[in-house]
């Protein structure tokens, strides 16, 4: 074979050949073109928060890169930085929806991932949700019925079943909040609203189906209001559950709040030479009270509270704020420089819990907070300029800080330290 | 195996001038952006800086610093590259027709060396595939060499330096023919070089049957792409998101390679039983 008859050839095999192994290996080496940030102890012993999770979004202020980060007590990672079979799911993983998706890979199958919809304990994984069909000729929109399915972990067999749900023709609009099992029973909570005339009836209802018949046992009306329109005043109900919906694990109380609010439209003719109305709506809440459902009882109880939550409670949106666990529940009241947080036995239903925390003094303005294990912990939600994001967690029974510190970049190079960082979820496992 | 080598060298030979042309017209034109963009930026920093009554600062605050975005967003180093994008897309058709053009058909002769005639159809698929990629790779040659021009055009106090990595990562659009990962690299040009294989076998298809051929040639690439999406298709309508990504991707990689198994399989049959000179 003579050589020099296959110039082109070589030549051009050559070049690409050397030109993109070059690339590969170089990109493959490259360093990271995202900051690693890293959480610094100031004070405290650093397995206080090895338990928290938290999910942000990084951005450079002068140019366009940005980049959705997990950070941890063990470092940073970026989702457009893990590998390209990781990155199909388009989501962090390991996460609890993924573990499940692993371990009860055909049970997973065909089921969205929302948190809210499964259970899991020692010995069931479970799964509800509202499906709809349409329905023709009337004017509500659709029949809904109960998609459920249940796998046993001890004998590794799945029931599943649809479930028509009786008396729903003046049913407008159903969600799910939570789904809870209690002694072989399925608790599905669910938020309906109906329309009964000019009235619009808004209910929070527990479902309970009989995972061993798979028949629909019982349907408790836990909450109820009423939505109406008269003389430009609309009244509406809300329910919020302050549960952790997002935990799939075992939460037998359900930790309620009813929101009553009206609406008042104000209709002015400020405009005569254009004849438009300007139409604004004022909205204001009259009553918020909170309540404690026990699933395995049935029983429900309201929170009698003191005067100063109350009050505080009915002037902020407060849904982020509240939360429970096996034994408290929890509301947080803010103030410029503090933070209460005022902890209510659920048995006793006493406030048995008081503890301040001098936000100012510990150099935090704007947290998220979570309350786990009878600790706070609280991070700075966001950050500009060149502050670096406080994290700090707090005693509940004793009141004091057991961990001080702070986010930061580990060795930032000349262009990272113009930057803003977003952190919008905190997990505490 | 010997046959399949010369062809393709063969080919490479008839279209060398043409993509020399491009390889030199890509750098001319990108070096003169380069040169053009810089010029310009100088030429304000003089008027406002040098001349004028502005600061350093103030000037950086107002206009910025110079980066290599400025050039490669610039139409001096977009319009060469999609202008070898056209010329190869119109190639993947001229590859064919130039054999049937003129009166002593060289069809004629390229069918009937002594050898399998799909090696014709492979030399010509790996001759354009090898001058995509030869085009991909001195893109990437080139890259270093305009940044070390800018570099030396434009003091540092007036620019940011860009990693060859930093400029693939502005070029938004044509970032997927510089994809980062090897893997996401095999599967943009294995789609790529799929298509090509499905358009030469329309142009068999047309070669073979003439007018109705294109009718054909239509059907079997609209064909080819419903089995290569058939998973997608599946998962969206048939069996709402039943399967993993992972299996999705999986299913794709199959009927993927099904389309290429058609393609060659449907190409030697027209080649050999069909095909008019």
């Amino acid at each position: 074979m003579n050589i020099k008859r296959y110039w082109k050839l070589i030549s051009i095999l050559a070049v690409i050949v050397v030109v993109l192994t070059t690339y590969f290996i170089q990109s493959s080496l490259a360093a990271s073109r995202y900051p690693n940030f890293v959480l610094k102890t100031i004070s405290g012993d650093k397995s206080e928060v090895e338990n928290i999770t938290m999910y942000g979004e990084y951005y450079q202020l002068d140019s366009t890169s940005s980049g959705y980060l997990r950070l941890t007590s063990e470092g940073t990672e970026y989702l457009q930085e893990q590998s390209y079979f990781e990155r199909l799911n388009n989501k962090f993983e390991p996460s609890e929806i993924t573990r499940l998706q692993d371990e009860y890979r055909n049970f997973m199958r065909s089921k969205p991932d929302l948190p809210a919809l499964y259970f899991e304990d020692d010995n069931v994984v479970a799964y509800a949700n509202l499906e709809s069909e349409e329905r023709w000729g009337t004017i509500y929109p659709e029949d809904y019925y109960f998609d459920i399915a249940v796998f046993d972990k001890k004998t590794n067999d799945t029931s599943s079943f649809e479930i028509e749900i009786p008396g729903q023709k003046d049913y407008w609009y159903m969600n799910v909040y939570d789904v809870q099992v209690v002694d072989g029973m399925l608790k599905v909570v669910t938020d309906v609203f109906h329309q009964d005339g000019e009235t619009e009836e808004h209910t929070l209802s527990v479902y309970t189906f009989d995972i061993a018949t798979q028949k629909l046992v019982g349907d408790e009306t836990v909450l109820t209001g009423i939505g109406e329109e008269s003389e430009g005043v609309m009244k509406r109900t809300s329910f919020t559950l302050l549960n952790d919906a997002d935990f799939i694990g075992i939460q037998t109380n359900l930790f309620l709040m009813k929101e009553e609010s009206t609406e008042t439209i104000i209709q002015s003719k400020e405009n005569e030479s254009t004849d438009v109305d300007t139409e604004v709506i004022e909205d204001q809440v009259t009553n918020r009270q909170v309540y404690v459902y026990n699933l395995a009882t049935n029983e429900m109880t309201e929170l009698a509270l003191s005067d100063e939550i109350k009050t505080q409670i009915e002037n902020t949106p407060f849904n982020s704020t509240a939360f429970i666990d096996e034994e408290y529940a929890y509301f947080n009241l803010r103030t410029e420089e503090n933070l209460t947080v005022v902890g209510y036995n659920i048995e006793t239903l006493t406030e048995e819990m008081k503890q301040t925390f001098d936000l100012a003094n510990l150099g935090i303005t704007n947290p998220t907070i979570r309350i786990k294990n009878n600790n706070v912990y609280l991070v700075e939600s966001q950050l500009e300029d060149e502050n670096s994001v406080e994290v700090i967690v707090g005693d509940l029974l004793t009141g004091d800080i057991l961990y001080e510190g702070e986010i930061v970049i580990e060795n930032p190079t000349k262009e990272q330290k113009n930057y803003g960082l977003q952190l919008y979820e905190i997990e505490i496992k | 195996m010997m046959r399949y080598i010369k062809l393709v060298n063969f080919e490479l030979g008839r279209f060398l001038k043409i993509y020399l042309v491009l390889v030199g017209l890509t750098l001319v034109l990108q070096l003169l952006g380069v040169f053009l963009e810089a010029n310009g930026y100088l030429g304000e920093v003089e008027e406002l800086v040098v001349n004028g009554n502005l600061t350093q600062e103030q000037f950086l605050h107002d206009y910025g610093y110079f980066s290599f975005n400025d050039v490669s967003r610039s139409g001096w180093f977009i319009v060469p590259i999609l202008f070898c994008i056209l010329t190869l897309m119109i190639y993947v058709f001229f590859i064919w027709y130039r054999d049937w053009v003129g009166k002593n058909t060289f069809a004629y002769r390229l069918l009937m060396l002594p050898t399998a005639r799909i090696n014709v159809f492979y030399a010509k698929a790996t001759a354009i595939f090898l001058m995509v990629l030869g085009l991909v790779s001195l893109q990437l040659v080139y890259l270093p060499i305009e940044n070390s021009v800018l570099r030396m055009m434009v003091p540092s106090d007036f620019r940011i330096d860009m990693t060859v990595d930093q400029i693939l990562n502005g070029f938004d659009n044509l970032r997927v023919i510089f994809p980062t990962s090897l893997i996401q690299f095999i599967i943009n040009y294995g789609i790529g070089f799929t298509a090509v294989f499905v358009l030469f076998t329309a142009i068999l298809f047309e070669r073979s049957f003439r007018w109705k051929g294109i009718i054909l040639g239509l059907i079997f690439g609209a064909v080819a792409v419903v089995v290569f999406i058939s998973p997608i298709l599946v998962q969206a309508f048939v069996l709402p998101e039943f399967f993993y990504p992972m299996e999705l991707f999986i299913l794709v990689v199959i009927t993927g390679l099904i389309v290429l198994a058609g393609t060659i399989w449907t190409s030697n049959f027209l080649l050999n039983k069909k095909i008019r000179v």
